[in-house]
């Protein structure tokens, strides 16, 4: 595939992005210091993003095309050493738990840069019809009215927006432990800046919530890390040199998988393993987020701006689930024997709780927040059953999740860039002046609610005939969100688009071309995937079902 | 209670290429008008609301054709299969590998036997029809475009619930035509209350939905278990392929799958969604997964009623049974097209379809049979009297609808599954033909929909006036039209049932108790259908006294009226006016200045309307009615698109009786014993036998003799209190004297009430309380450990400011102020220093002596 080879795909998926935040960086020197014009540094900074995560795009649609799903194993592999004193390896590569998450990655991260564009700028056109009161425009940036993100301190964003993507990326090819938690840490700090600069009202609380929470996981995460590394067996480096211990993953999920971990000496009068498994857990579980470590989700969401918020659930909230299955069902089976009746129960009141606290809320940003914890749920449910069906439906969830939620964030984005208000029930009416808006925003929302023909249906319907066997009442439980998801989601759509337009909204343009450049795709993806699930299914399946066998041979 | 079940075999397959064609012009149909249906509209420079613009042509031909198409199409396939021996009747197509993992596969497939040809036919042809209809219908609708694409949109998806191969397919098709369903409730959304009609159809029936999800996930847990005492579920159904996707390919395992499923006696055996591979192995006994499933309990339960029950709930949500039925009249705020299509000829009977399709499992469970049958009873003289005062001629018929599926679910639910599956056909004719019909009356009494403001419209909507009598004696059920012959074979099968059973429980009597519901409610039926006929057609127009209007619910056209004026901003969205038509005080109170504006040049909006029709009458009424909310004017008869569609739609009421002809009179009158038509048609798919008890010729005749009398008592008893109108004072005072008990049955038993308070308002407390706890609890707890570490990190640092740093400062302070006084040490003199040293010398010195 063109330049693109078997070896390289994955770390020009994972560097390109931060050649170009480096492109940046330069762009801000040579302004610091040349005296460039503020206006060319923006707007070449966005151009240097829009290419840099397109190319990041097309080495993913390209790794995804590598990549052969009848190959078990770890495909797209490089290996080199890194740092030998500690034997740590620059070891990326891809199998069917992640290649999808690279694609998915790839794709959302283009999508959400196309987002960050000022172009037809729907509040513009707002404010040219003459809705919007001049003083929430572009004109001023005061503390009450900030200038819109997409104009703020460009270079500055579209750096900190790039080196995003590398870190999510390289989180999802890396092989080798102490990589991944690089590229682990690396996501928090532009993450934290994105939504603390670049935020609204209450950004300040939201991005610090949000750093410290995800840090304290971390360093749950890394004193496991730490863990399973000093207990590893010793290992070949790729060079061929022997070392005391490893961090290559696919060498300790063979060590865990062979009993290396279980019998390793107790901690404090606890298993090992057990102790490990739960460190990693609380770690991912923040991520996902698992109730009840779930509350940074919406505060997080509602102040970032529409972008972030679209990488974060597209994306981060995957790498939760994906962490789990990397490192906890992989590396300690028997430990994930032990706690999967605890991840059903968790991720049936992720499922049943958050759909209630959907109905409830008044924020349509918050309710679609809480619906990605209430989604999220579904792969909890379906990966802890532990069959064929379960652990699929689980990784397809992420994906279609990863595929919907971005279209619900890019929807708010559209409304709150014209109203400024996000208010359920202050709009009404809305299909009359804006039916294109309505026309995508009811197919997101039939798609996250499970409708049959959009993506969202399948994953759940997997999630449940894989859970069932297993977990029959818990299923059950579970699937009463079938009724609570189409109320909250018809209930919003009845208060905010039907019934008489409300004064106010007179006029308001309909979607720009920006909106749909980002919502389209998505839209065309979600159908595609709700008819030809078997698009992702035929390239996780293998990997998958070989890791549930481990963790309960039968 | 069954047999001849073993001599069955396994369904032989032909494959047919074209299948998938069926389903898809409806959905091309749906696409273009969706996509660019506005532009057409707009396309030669009309105004877009023009009534029969070249634009709207141009909208409904490509529905038309749509559905035209795919009609064509489906009669080819009634050729092809009817060609074929009649136990071979199976056309399927795969399309593609919907999804595979472990034991689960799925085929995006469709397949056509003789009962889903009978939808398909029922669905495509009275579907093209209605859609005829339509375009006279909604000629004045500004989102005529929108219209056809939702209506295309729903016989794509009716189309694919009813050819679907497996539950999968079907299931899509279930969602899809609840989808459009919501659409087409909702179509003039302006109006909340439509728009929330559309909402509450949608989570009614995902209350079903839930029923209907565990019902199936039961039955292929339940299939899996077939094998788990021989070989444990996990392992070889599930993990068998898993081992060799190891080795070998995982993407393979798709193909691998069909290779790798455990078979018994060549029939595949174990979990599966498709309908033919669970029909072989459920009734080919030697697979003994019927002994298995016979035999299986869940929670103390047998696990075949389980799976019965729920799979029935599902079909209670879609096809409007006890207790889930409340979506169906608020569904009427619909128009007038869509609730003869969906909510009367094909949706509705989606459970109806569903049950049949599953005969053979149904079967299996005499409780879920039992269930089914007495669900089915209730719901038909349970809504059969609110049909009884009720004034809105919309919702007379959808309670009739709930009831006459009621008599559906009585057939099947007996185990007269042809006999179901026949009143769902002759139900599709003369209920469309009456919901029409009722639509035309509404159209020609400009949008008045309570049968009190009609009368006498016999002489002045004759086509109308006539099908909707004949439709009215099909459904009362006097044999010259086709309700009798299935309702009789209904309730004649009801009453000869004795196998039925209730929780396990064998009961006997039921069949009887449901028979005579069942009688009870046919005779309702009969009195509330004539009733209405009465009110509607006979004695003196009513319209134009100028009431209240409170049951206008079909304001479309008094819209249309005042979409001039707006039409500058009537676009894509155009439902936006609607809300202006809602009733009287809408008209004065609520239309901006501009809305009034319009009726200078409504004329063209309204003028073709009564072609053929007296202009002068219309021109009369015409000011005056969109002054004053539409109620003035003589009516008139409805365009030709609908007149001919009533006419045909009528004939085929009559006509399909003649698949019904039972066999005591084929036996009586023409010396013949072969089964009704209808039956040997579904006799391959039907292949659950039950046993009646046997009747003598003499108690048949006896019964449908009792049948015919039950509407004739209904009959007369509607002609002599409605008949001209006549009675309308002692109605009233009638009425008076039972005020109490007419209030409760008029407001429909308050079940709308009783949901709202057992349902809606305690999941949105629990809501509001969760919600609560989630802003106050859980993240409280998390806001209170950044509280109580930011208290400890306040008091660290006061430590750290006041101890640590303090004691850092201090002996900063103390080296300073050391220095300084040093300094005064600092003398500059030599013997100074020297004192100095010696002194710390003598120090050191000192020291080391005193220290140990």
């Amino acid at each position: 595939m063109f330049f693109f080879t078997e070896g390289n795909v994955l770390s020009w998926a994972t560097f390109f992005p931060l050649v170009g935040a480096g492109i940046i960086v330069l762009m801000m020197i040579a302004r610091a210091f040349a005296g460039l014009d503020k206006k060319l540094v923006d707007e070449a900074s966005r151009w240097t993003a829009l290419v840099f995560s397109g190319l990041s795009l097309a080495a993913a649609v390209a790794a995804w095309m590598l990549y052969d799903p009848s190959v078990p194993g770890a495909q797209l592999v490089a290996q080199v050493v890194w740092i030998k004193a500690f034997n740590v390896e620059y070891f990326v590569g891809a199998d069917g738990l992640s290649i999808s998450m690279v694609l998915l990655s790839g794709l959302i991260s283009f999508i959400a840069t196309i987002a960050s564009m000022p172009w037809w700028s729907g509040e513009k056109a707002a404010e040219m019809a003459g809705m919007v009161d001049h003083d929430h425009g572009h004109g001023h940036d005061d503390a009450a009215h900030p200038k819109h993100f997409s104009v703020r301190m460009v270079p500055g964003y579209m750096a900190m927006l790039l080196l995003l993507q590398t870190g999510m990326m390289g989180t999802f090819a890396a092989l080798d432990m102490f990589l991944f938690y690089v590229f682990w840490e690396v996501m928090l700090l532009p993450m934290y800046f994105l939504i603390g600069v670049w935020g609204g009202p209450r950004k300040e609380y939201a991005a610090i919530k949000f750093f410290l929470y995800t840090l304290a996981g971390s360093v749950l995460m890394l004193l496991a890390i730490i863990g399973l590394y000093y207990t590893s067996q010793p290992y070949s480096l790729v060079d061929g040199t022997r070392a005391a211990h490893t961090f290559n993953l696919l060498e300790l999920a063979r060590q865990g998988q062979t009993g290396v971990f279980a019998s390793a000496a107790p901690i404090l009068g606890f298993a090992f393993t057990k102790i490990v498994f739960v460190g990693l857990f609380i770690g991912f579980a923040i991520k996902i987020p698992m109730f009840p470590f779930h509350t940074w989700l919406p505060d997080a969401h509602v102040e970032a701006p529409t972008p972030i918020s679209v990488i974060l659930a597209g994306v981060l909230l995957k790498m939760g689930i994906y962490g789990i299955l990397r490192f906890n069902y992989a590396l300690l089976p028997d430990a994930t024997a032990w706690a999967a009746n605890a991840m059903a129960v968790f991720g049936v009141i992720n499922i049943v709780y958050a759909a209630f606290v959907c109905l409830a809320q008044k924020d349509l940003k918050k309710l679609i927040a809480y619906s990605s914890v209430s989604h999220m749920g579904f792969s909890l449910l379906g990966m802890a059953a532990m069959t064929p069906q379960g652990i699929s439906g689980a990784v397809l969830n992420l994906f279609t999740h990863g595929i919907i939620s971005p279209m619900l964030f890019l929807i708010v984005g559209v409304i709150y860039d014209r109203a400024h208000h996000r208010e359920i029930e202050k709009f009404g009416g809305l299909a009359s002046e804006l039916p294109e808006y309505t026309a995508i925003m009811g197919l997101a929302f039939f798609a996250s609610l499970g409708l049959p023909g959009l993506c969202g249906f399948v994953s759940e319907f997997m999630v449940f005939s894989g859970a069932f066997p297993v977990f029959t009442t818990y299923t059950i439980i579970s699937a009463t969100s079938v009724i609570i998801t189409a109320a909250y989601y018809l209930w919003a759509i009845h208060r905010m688009f039907l019934g008489k337009l409300n004064k106010a909204y007179v006029g308001y343009p309909d979607l720009v071309w920006r909106e749909r450049l980002t919502l389209y795709p998505l839209a065309a993806f979600a159908i595609f995937l709700g008819f030809y699930p078997q698009f992702i299914l035929s390239a996780v399946n293998g990997t998958l079902h070989a890791l549930v066998q481990n963790i309960r041979p039968l | 209670m069954e047999h001849a079940t073993s001599e069955l075999a396994p369904i032989v397959v032909s494959h047919a290429s074209y299948l998938w064609l069926i389903p898809l012009f409806p959905l091309v149909g749906a696409i273009i008008n969706a996509s660019i249906g506005w532009k057409l509209q707009g396309l030669f420079g009309e105004p877009r609301e023009m009534k029969g613009g070249r634009g709207k042509q141009l909208v409904h031909s490509i529905a038309v054709l749509a559905m035209a198409a795919s009609f064509a199409v489906a009669a080819y396939a009634f050729f092809q299969l009817r060609a074929l021996p009649a136990e071979d009747r199976y056309l399927q197509q795969t399309l593609w590998n919907l999804l595979s993992a472990g034991r689960l596969s799925v085929d995006f497939a469709f397949a056509l036997d003789p009962l889903s040809m009978m939808m398909v036919l029922v669905i495509t042809g009275i579907g093209t029809l209605i859609h005829v209809f339509s375009i006279g219908y909604m000629a004045e609708e500004p989102a005529y475009w929108r219209f056809f694409c939702y209506l295309n949109l729903f016989v794509f998806a009716m189309l694919l619930l009813v050819m679907g191969d497996n539950f999968a397919v079907m299931f899509f098709g279930w969602e899809g035509v609840g989808l459009a369903s919501y659409l087409l409730i909702s179509f003039w959304y302006t109006d909340p209350e439509k728009a929330k009609a559309g909402m509450k159809a949608f989570v009614a029936n995902r209350f079903g939905d839930f029923g209907f999800i565990v019902g199936l996930l039961l039955l292929f847990w339940g299939l899996g278990g077939a094998w788990q005492a021989r070989e444990g579920y996990l392992r070889n159904t599930d993990y068998a392929p898993a081992a060799a996707m190891n080795t070998t390919a995982g993407g393979a395992l798709a193909a691998d799958a069909d290779a790798l499923a455990p078979r018994v006696e060549g029939v595949k055996v174990g979990p599966t969604m498709n309908f033919r591979e669970l029909r072989d192995q459920v009734v080919i006994e030697a697979t003994g997964v019927k002994e298995h499933l016979a035999g299986s309990t869940i929670w103390g339960v047998s696990l075949l009623t389980l799976i019965g029950m729920l799979l029935f709930v599902g079909a209670m949500g879609k096809s409007a049974q006890l207790p889930l039925y409340v979506w169906l009249p608020d569904a009427m705020a619909g128009p007038t097209p869509v609730s003869a299509l969906i909510h009367a000829a094909t949706m509705v009977t989606a459970g109806v379809y569903m049950v049949a399709r599953l005969n053979f499992l149904f079967v299996l469970s005499p409780s879920a049979m039992g269930w089914v049958a007495l669900i089915g009873a209730l719901t038909a003289i349970f809504a059969a009297s609110i049909g009884f005062f009720q004034y809105d001629i919309k919702k007379v018929l959808a309670y009739s609808t709930v009831s006459q599926l009621g008599f559906m679910f009585i057939g099947v639910g007996t185990g007269a599954y042809w006999a179901g599956v026949y009143h769902l056909l002759t139900h599709a004719f003369f209920k469309a033909t009456l919901f029409l019909g009722s639509g035309s009356v509404i159209l020609g009494c400009h949008h008045e929909q309570d049968m009190r403001k009609m009368g006498g419209l016999e002489k002045h909507m004759p086509i109308t006036r006539w099908t909707y009598l004949i439709a009215t004696v099909a459904i009362a059920g006097f044999p010259i039209a086709n309700g009798f012959y299935s309702k009789d074979e209904i309730l004649w099968k009801a009453f000869t049932s004795g196998h039925l059973a209730l929780f396990g429980q064998p009961t006997p009597w039921l069949g009887p108790a449901i028979y005579v519901i069942g009688l009870i409610a046919a005779t309702g039926t009969s009195f509330y259908m004539y009733r209405s006929y009465y009110m509607t057609f006979t004695g003196e127009y009513r319209g134009g006294e100028g009431h209240g209007h409170e049951h206008n619910e079909d304001p479309h056209a008094a819209v249309a009226a005042h979409t001039p004026a707006i039409s500058a901003k009537v676009h894509a969205s155009d439902g936006a006016v609607h809300a202006h038509g809602t009733g009287h005080a809408a008209h004065t109170l609520d239309v901006p200045a501009a809305g009034h504006g319009g009726h200078a040049d409504h004329g063209h909006a309204h003028g073709a309307h009564d072609a053929g029709h007296g202009a002068a009458a219309h021109d009369d009424g015409h000011d005056d009615a969109h002054a004053h909310g539409h109620h003035g004017g003589t009516p008139h008869e409805s365009p030709w698109q609908i007149t001919i569609v009533l006419a045909t739609l009528a004939a085929g009421s009559v006509v399909t009786l003649f698949l019904g002809i039972p066999v005591l009179w084929q036996h009586t009158f023409l010396h013949a014993s072969t089964a009704p038509l209808l039956e040997h048609w579904l006799e391959p798919v039907l292949t659950a036998k039950v046993e009646f008890a046997e009747g003598t010729p003499a108690m048949e005749w006896l019964f449908q003799g009792l049948g015919v009398a039950a509407a004739t008592i209904g009959f007369v008893a509607a002609r002599a209190v409605y008949k001209d109108n006549k009675h309308a004072a002692a109605l009233a005072a009638g009425i008076e004297r039972f005020k109490g008990a007419w209030t409760v049955v008029y407001n429909k038993y308050y079940v709308d009430e009783l949901y709202a308070f057992l349902v809606l308002k305690p999941s949105v407390q629990l809501a509001r309380a969760l919600s609560w706890v989630d802003g106050h609890l859980v993240d409280g707890l998390v806001n209170a450990a950044g509280a109580v570490t930011r208290a400890f990190a306040n008091l660290d640092g006061a430590i750290d400011k006041y101890l640590v740093d303090g004691a850092v400062n201090a002996v900063a302070s103390a080296t300073m102020g050391l220095g300084r006084s040093l300094r005064l040490v600092q003398t500059g003199r030599i013997q100074t220093y020297l004192y100095g040293a010696l002194g710390g010398a003598l120090v050191v010195v000192l020291l080391v002596f005193l220290l140990p």
